[in-house]
């Protein structure tokens, strides 16, 4: 199945849980973005102030907190894809809506721990509002 | 005459917790229960030694985590990822002053991260029959068989 591709001016966003997240040592977890089939959502379709509350309805769960929402552009996350060294990966993100989240968007590249590493300094974070 | 425990191969001894297989006839299927696993103390005392008690108690809630935690990939606490990630923090030598963060992935993995003091990244992820490791400053990244071998052999690649 062929799913439009956000351009790379888009911003998408990540919801942080307190799985992926230690708030003493402030330090996020490499799973957050390693693997295929990563969760983003657009903030071209939903406004951030209203990804806080879609995300406490949906991925809050008993004993699993929100923390954060890492935000980053389809551009940079691009970027980084194709800068790392030693395996450059060519990153996309595909629109993906879901009945939850009509801005729901995957980037479906098996991304590595290395690579994941690389994207977590540059998101963007954002505390609970 | 009965042999000392630590004659018997892993393989023979009792499980940290036990299964047990239930039956439900009136719907035809059957399904398991698992118990909580009965807590080795020496473990206990380590993994809060060594993750301090924000450490310990972040394990304690990832084991109340509820099936499903992660829309449909989200998986219950893996106990031997537990069980490896212990015996890591026996063998690993970590930087002076330095906790690791404990973190659950959504196979049921639990994963470790840590810095040393000029910033270089560590990182192990305990699954039940594999250890990926990470350490940003060698460029080693890969993944050893979770066994008692493989977890020395990650711990001397994170070992400062």
């Amino acid at each position: 199945m062929n799913r439009p591709i956000c351009p790379p001016e888009e911003n998408v966003v990540r919801a942080i849980c307190s799985d992926h997240y230690d708030s003493e040592e402030e330090r996020i977890s490499a799973s957050l973005f390693k693997g295929k089939d990563t969760s983003v959502s657009r903030l071209l379709l939903i406004s951030l102030e209203d990804h806080w509350d879609l995300f406490r309805h949906n991925v809050q769960k008993p004993h699993r907190r929100l923390e954060l929402i890492g935000e980053i552009s389809v551009g940079r996350l691009q970027e980084i894809g194709r800068a790392y060294e030693p395996a450059p990966m060519e990153l996309t993100v595909e629109q993906a809506p879901e009945d939850w989240n009509r801005a729901h968007a995957v980037i479906p590249q098996n991304i590595t721990r290395g690579l994941a590493n690389k994207i977590l300094p540059a998101l963007k974070l954002h505390k609970p509002i | 005459m009965t042999p000392a425990i630590a004659d018997i191969p892993d393989t023979y001894r009792p499980s940290p917790y036990y299964v047990q297989r239930v039956s439900d006839f009136t719907a035809g299927s059957t399904f398991l229960v698992t118990s909580q696993p009965n807590f080795d103390a020496k473990d206990v005392f380590l993994v809060a030694g060594k993750l301090g008690y924000h450490g310990f108690q972040r394990i304690e809630t990832f084991r109340d985590y509820m099936p499903d935690w992660d829309f449909n990939r989200g998986q219950p606490m893996s106990e031997l990822a537990y069980r490896w990630m212990c015996e890591f923090l026996k063998c690993v030598e970590l930087p002076a002053g330095k906790r690791p963060s404990v973190f659950l992935a959504s196979s049921g993995n639990l994963e470790l991260a840590w810095e040393d003091n000029i910033g270089s990244k560590y990182q192990a992820e305990f699954g039940p029959s594999a250890i990926e490791f990470f350490r940003d400053n060698t460029g080693a990244e890969g993944i050893a068989e979770a066994s008692d071998a493989g977890v020395r052999e990650v711990a001397q690649i994170l070992s400062v």
